[in-house]
């Protein structure tokens, strides 16, 4: 992805001759280092799976689906440290937005808010975060499931994976994602598309959004 | 222009208070909300601006949500009274108070002890009083009439629901600025429970001695 061209227009927030933001693109390869998130949408829920890693196994693996607000919750791939940062803003955002409103926070403005916030760095200077956001939520007229990359550009899903094997996964889930699934569909789809592509046999976090019941569980699967 | 108590039972709390909101010598609501819940288990009684008491229990809720999102349990009683005193400091130095004050029940929630109910009158200054039981508002001092007489520490959540009817009542009947009927709420670990007009009326009226 690098050539002799873009030389020294990595080094800041800046275009390179032929209209990229390197700085924006080494982001992603933060991303595409970090553990595997797999989100699914369907017309009754959504289902996030998490990898959980660390390093040893002396080590605690840290949480990778944090809860922003009842039926809010947020997964990430990519610099942990980064994440507290966008997790308390969120946090935040949706506890004003409810005083502001009266009302529960929607992922649509929640995730327009987290862009903002990567799109200015990508603009007015800084290191971009080196993290992809999954937001779901259960809360509005239909289940939402959104992303957004370190360039601040988020994306509505029905079906999403970032983190490591990415696109692999992703062709997967594009083999085998069809309109109709339900809610357990979408998980068994989810722990299917996990384990044929990472062999590795982590552990993970499984999140299930049910959006008739409102009932939102979460469990931590261990496969070793 | 109020009368709203807490009491500490056996095995929890219970918040009670009138509905007529005043202005001034006039009768502006007679279905005013003055008891909230703003965390699982915690509830706060208001007296004073209504405005002002509205925009502090909106805050209570959003930090309260924090800290459970954030620690993943929820705050400690005591914790709560002090985070709530330290708004009511801040901006009682920076010239501008709230003019209400608030009662807090709940329970303690430090992962050593078993969890203990407790009751705390925050004033506008962020003074904090802790007590088994408190009476706020204009009404208070013929509320206190009725509870210093009748409180004992092991009243069971009947008795406490009757007591705390009972002290509302008699301030209902002498304070001009309190009236319209009686709101009451039960908070005990299994959660926070708003009594209806009917629940109220057969706990007031069953039999047991008090």
């Amino acid at each position: 992805m690098f050539n002799l061209k873009d030389a020294g227009y990595d080094r800041t927030i800046m275009y390179s001759p032929d209209g990229r933001i390197i700085q924006v693109e080494y982001a992603k390869e933060a991303v595409r280092r970090g553990s595997s998130v797999i989100a699914i949408k369907c017309k009754e829920g959504i289902v996030i799976l998490a990898e959980s890693r660390s390093y040893s196994k002396l080590i605690e693996p840290n949480e990778k689906v944090s809860q922003i607000d009842d039926n809010l919750y947020l997964a990430f791939s990519g610099l942990l440290a980064d994440s507290r940062v966008l997790i308390n803003e969120a946090r935040v955002f949706a506890q004003i937005h409810k005083i502001t409103y009266g009302e529960e926070c929607d992922v649509e403005t929640l995730a327009g808010y987290l862009s903002k916030l990567a799109q200015r760095i990508t603009q007015f200077g800084g290191r971009p975060f080196g993290l992809t956001l999954i937001i779901a939520g259960v809360n509005n007229s239909a289940p939402e499931l959104t992303v957004i990359e370190p360039s601040g550009a988020k994306h509505n899903a029905r079906a999403i994976a970032i983190g490591r094997n990415d696109n692999e996964i992703m062709n997967y889930l594009e083999e085998h994602y069809h309109s109709d699934l339900n809610l357990e569909d979408c998980k068994v789809l989810a722990q299917k598309a996990f384990t044929e592509i990472i062999k590795d046999k982590n552990d993970y976090d499984l999140l299930v959004m049910n959006f008739e019941t409102q009932k939102i569980t979460k469990q931590f699967v261990k496969q070793k | 222009m109020t009368t709203t108590i807490g009491l500490v039972f056996k095995d929890g709390i219970v918040l009670a208070a009138d509905r007529q909101v005043s202005s001034e010598n006039f009768v502006a609501s007679k279905y005013g909300e003055k008891i909230y819940q703003v965390d699982k288990t915690t509830g706060v009684t208001i007296a004073g601006l209504v405005a002002d008491a509205v925009n502090l229990v909106e805050r209570l809720k959003a930090e309260f949500k924090l800290y459970y999102f954030e620690k993943k349990r929820q705050i400690s009683i005591d914790k709560a009274a002090r985070l709530a005193s330290n708004i009511f400091y801040g901006v009682f130095r920076g010239g501008r108070p709230l003019y209400t004050q608030i009662l807090i029940g709940g329970f303690t929630n430090n992962g050593r002890e078993s969890p203990t109910p407790k009751l705390f009158v925050i004033d506008p200054s962020g003074g904090t009083i802790e007590d088994k039981f408190i009476a706020t508002g204009s009404g208070s001092q013929l509320a206190y009439g009725i509870l210093e007489n009748n409180y004992k520490p092991d009243l069971s959540e009947k008795e406490a629901i009757k007591l705390a009817f009972k002290a509302i009542r008699a301030a209902i009947e002498r304070n001009p600025y309190t009236g319209s009927g009686v709101d009451a709420v039960v908070i005990n670990l299994d959660g926070y429970k708003k009594l209806n007009d009917s629940e109220l009326q057969r706990v007031v009226n069953s039999e047991v001695k008090n």
